[in-house]
Formats: structure tokens, sequence, C-alpha cells
């Protein structure tokens, strides 16, 4: 089986590990605890076993430790879709995983999507056009699962196509 | 030996795992098994990346650090079950290989410390920014709730609209989006193309009419119109203020009364009415005798009160139908819709003249202001055919009546 590490990327609060426990245990909690250092995850799909990196996320006076995107297949660059400086971020997000991982796949979660946002079709072309190797943009909800199993799915397909070829 | 070794690392909160370049466990200090992934695979020989989920991807840095490229692998502040570790992993050479040897070490409470710190500074700025965010979209939404907006395509069918929109109707976007706009507002052109305001009527919820004005602003897609915002804004205030000014024109502004432009507007209906019916009507010019006299006695603003009260009076005496106007200084006519004889018209007139003797005002304690009245009466058809006509002819009615 084929396994390898995916990080998750993104500001401070944006619900990258509310993602990863969607994913990998399929639970939610409310309460917002802010993730200090790394806290790695497994989980299998497919053919594939992802090692989920759940890193601290990027603030204002403590940037992402460019060390834990060391030796990653893929990235999720994740962003709270009511959160407008969020989304400004990703193509700061972007640059620094290619500046560690070359040419790495994303896929781009503009998260929160429960709650009411204006977001539309337009802004999400946008975002897919920040990159070449952006994959896909979707807009999940941790809280109700929405878009969750399909983001993890979409990279691993990517990435487990490229690692064949 | 390797009893003391594990002792000072138990001491120093630090384990270890020594590997070869095949990633093959060779060695490991006691305790491991709390820390690693999945414990049951900890043995020699095994793959060490089954139990040190760090190691998978890293390969090609591995590879690196055993052919000296690079000293030293370093992650810091590894979350393993409650505690926090640093994981370093260096090249370890002796006379006959090369091995890696992998160390964990538990954070110290310090560094627990710093790190519970920036978590809570973490809440809080989250927690700022969303009711800085609250705070601000409701300041939007009170400015919002009072201007509809929504976008139409080049169709004129609704695209988008705000909540202020849903409000207004009641409705749900569901209700709203991709029908046309004319659905819900009504004007006397209803095209939109080439203009940039417009003015709306619209019905609310409690089916009131609300006057908007509306500015289209167009929205291009590569040189090209394809959509139009439009944003609504309730005038209704702007109607009040017409009518205010209306009302304005055709009233007395000290007694409220009709003036001679509706007094002569009314009189038009009703010989209309009369030439259909063949009824007639009375109309009665009043004269407040020496009204001069009541200014220069008690002063201008006495006058105006006593106008003020002839004019209640007189409103007061009349049936719902009838008219009163003032038609000048100390002039009033009432408009009786009524056929009267000679001898009602007398009796009318006399109880008009009574009305004043019992009426006198009461400026102050001491100053109570009689007044009486002179009136000239005419009626339609028999003496003018038109109100201007109506009016000469009562006034030189009434000054008969005062000179006698």
């Amino acid at each position: 089986m084929l396994a390898y590490k995916v990080v998750m990327v993104g500001d401070f609060g944006v619900g990258k590990t509310s993602l990863v426990k969607r994913f990998v245990d399929n639970s939610f909690s409310e309460e917002y605890l802010s993730t200090i250092g790394v806290s790695i995850s497994k989980k299998a799909i497919n053919d594939s076993t992802l090692m989920l990196w759940d890193i601290e996320g990027h603030t204002e006076f403590k940037p992402i430790f460019k060390q834990y995107l060391s030796g990653a297949k893929g990235f999720i660059v994740v962003a709270d879709i009511n959160r407008q400086n969020t989304i400004e971020s990703i193509q700061r997000h972007i640059e620094l995983c290619h500046s560690s991982v070359k040419n790495a796949p994303i896929c781009i979660a503009l998260n929160k999507s429960d709650i009411h946002h204006t977001l539309d079709e337009n802004d999400m072309q946008k975002l897919k056009e920040l990159s070449e190797f952006v994959v896909e943009v979707y807009k999940t909800s941790a809280k109700e699962g929405s878009a969750v199993a399909d983001i993890f799915n979409e990279l691993d397909e990517h990435i487990s196509k490229s690692i064949k070829k | 030996m390797q009893n003391i070794t594990n002792l000072i690392c138990l001491k120093s909160n630090i384990s270890y795992i020594v590997f070869d370049e095949n990633f093959s466990i060779l060695d490991f200090s006691d305790h491991l098994e709390n820390l690693v992934d999945e414990s049951e695979h900890l043995m020699f020989g095994a793959d060490i990346r089954d139990i040190m989920w760090e190691l998978v991807g890293m390969e090609e840095r591995m590879h690196e650090l055993y052919e000296n490229s690079t000293y030293e692998l370093h992650f810091p502040m590894i979350l393993k079950g409650n505690e926090y570790y640093d994981l370093d992993i260096e090249l370890f050479e002796d006379s006959v290989d090369k091995y890696f040897i992998a160390y964990l070490s538990k954070k110290t409470r310090e560094s627990l410390s710093y790190a519970n710190t920036i978590k809570e500074m973490n809440k809080k700025t989250l927690i700022y920014e969303s009711e800085h965010k609250q705070s601000k979209e409701e300041h939007y939404q009170l400015i919002n709730k009072r201007v509809l907006n929504f976008n139409v395509d080049m169709d004129g069918r609704i695209t988008l609209v705000n909540d202020a929109f849903l409000h207004f109707f009641d409705l749900g976007r569901d209700e709203i989006l991709g029908e046309h706009f004319s659905l819900f507002f009504k004007a006397r052109d209803l095209s939109i193309e080439d203009k940039t305001s417009m003015i709306f009527n619209a019905l609310n919820m409690n089916s009131e009419m609300v006057a908007f004005h509306a500015n289209i602003i167009p929205i291009q897609k590569d040189g090209v119109i394809n959509e139009n915002i439009i944003v609504c804004q309730d005038i209704t205030y702007l109607r009040e203020i017409e009518k205010e000014l209306e009302f304005a024109s055709e009233h007395d502004s000290l007694t409220g009364l009709c003036n001679q432009f509706i007094l002569f507007k009314r009189v038009d209906e009703l010989i209309k009415k009369c030439d259909k019916s063949g009824d007639s009507f009375m109309f009665c010019f009043i004269d407040v005798d020496n009204f001069k006299a009541v200014n220069d006695n008690y002063g201008h603003h006495a006058g105006d009160m006593l106008l003020k009260h002839i004019a209640e009076i007189l409103s007061d005496f009349v049936r719902k139908d009838d008219l009163v106007a003032r038609v000048g200084g100390d002039k009033f006519v009432l408009l009786f819709d009524m056929t009267f004889t000679k001898e009602s018209k007398k009796i009318m007139k006399k109880r008009i003249e009574d009305l004043a003797q019992k009426s006198s005002l009461v400026y102050t304690q001491d100053d109570i202001i009689d007044f009486s009245f002179n009136i000239g009466v005419v009626s339609y058809p028999k003496d003018a055919d038109n109100a201007a006509d109506l009016l000469k002819k009562a006034d030189k009615a009434m000054y008969k009546t005062k000179k006698k």
C-alpha cells in the first residue's frame, strides 16, 4: 500500500484540525483549540495510506515552520470562507509549499462554508488560477462534513497517479 | 551499560531509536512504546516508518543525511498523546558502519507554558476577529436594511438579491431568483436599458405602497454589459413632502380651511352635478364685521386667534359634505350642497348670524372679543352660472347687508 505525507497549511483558526478530525474520526467539536507544533494522523483511503500533518497555523507573529512541509507529496491549503484575510493568504501559502516541495499538487479548502458567505464560482476560479498545481478548490464544512472526503480523495487520486507513473 | 543509558534517557526525558539506511530498527530505549504510533510494530528489524509516521516521505532527506550533505533533521513540538516532543535525527558513524539515531525529547514545562500562551493568544485573536466582523456586519445590516439591492440579467430576470429585499417582500430567495423584476416593482416604463435611475413602486408585506428611487449600475464583462445592479432607496418620505406641499397649496396656512382654489374646484364639481340633477346649491359669503378694530384694540395675534376661532365654529356648523373656505383676510365662504327655498335661505342666514353672537372669543380672562358677521347669500343656478360670478354676487349681496 502506498504511504505518503500530506500537510495541511493555512492561517490559524481556519479549521485545519477540524477537517482532519472529520476525515479521520468523523467527529467535530465547536470548541476552538489552537494547534501548536504538529499532530500526525494516519488514514487509509483507496489504495493509499495518508500521513496527515496538521500543523500550527500561520499567525502574524509566528510563521509556519518550513521543516514540517519537507517530504510532502501534496498539500491542502485551508482558508476560512468568511475571513477574507485568510483567503488572501492562500497565495503566500502556495508559494511556501512550493518552496519546500517543487510542483507538489495542492487542493484548496474554503472551510466553514456552512456559515452564510458571499464567495461565488468566479472567486473560486480565480483561486484555482493562482497556480497551475492547484488541482481543485472546494467549499468544505468540517461541521457538516460536506466535501471533506472529496478533497482528500481528489488529492489522493492525483498523487497516486503521479507516483504510479 | 545499557541500563545506565536507559537511566540517563529516562532522567533527561529522552527516548531514542537506532536504525539503518533501510529504515530497519536496530535498537531503542525503554518505555518507547508509549511514544510511538503503533507500538505493536516496535521490534528489532521492523521498519521505523511503521512506528514513527514522521519518517514517511523523508526517504530523500534521510539519504542526503546519510551522504552527509545535511547534518541533522529537526521537527519541533510533535504532539504525542498529551505531550509535546522534539524529534531530532542524526547520523552516527563508527569504524564499521553508519546508523541513524532518532531522539525524542519531551518538552520542558517552560516551553509548554509558551505554547499555551500562543494557544490563548490565537483563541483571543479569533474571538476578537469574529466579534469585530459581527459588529461590522450588524452596522452594514442596519444600513442595508433600508436599501434593496438586486441584480438582473439582460432579460430583467433577478440573479441576486440582498436580505433587505427578502425582508421587504417577506419572501425566500428561491421564490425570487429567476423571476422578472416587474413581478415585484411597478413603474411607468419598466425598460432599464440606457437608464441610470428610475422610480419604482412596490407593495410591501403589509400591502403598503412604497416608492423607490432606483440606481441602475451596469456590470461589464469583457467590455460588454451582461448584468445590472439595481439599488433601490425608499423615497416614501418625498411623497409625504409632496403631499404636505399639495396641502399647503390648497389650504389656508392660518386656519387650515380650504383656499379659493379648492372652493372654485368644488363649485365647478357642484355645478356639473346640479346641471345633471336639476338641483341647486347655496353660496354664502361671510365678512367679519369691524375686524380691523380687533387688530387695532387687541393686536394682530388676537386678530389671528379670532380668525382661527371663526374657522372652527363655521367648520362645526356645516355638514360633512358642505365646505368652508377662507377667501381673504376676514372673508369666508360656506358652500351648502343642498337645494334651498327663499325661506330656508333666510333661516340659514339667521342661524349663521346667531352663531357669531353666541360664540365670543375668550382671548384672555379679561378680554372677551365679541364679533358679528355680514352675510351675502346667492345660489346656483339662480344668481350666477360659474364660481367667480357666484363669489362676486355673494360679495355684493354681503355689502348690501352691511350698508343696511
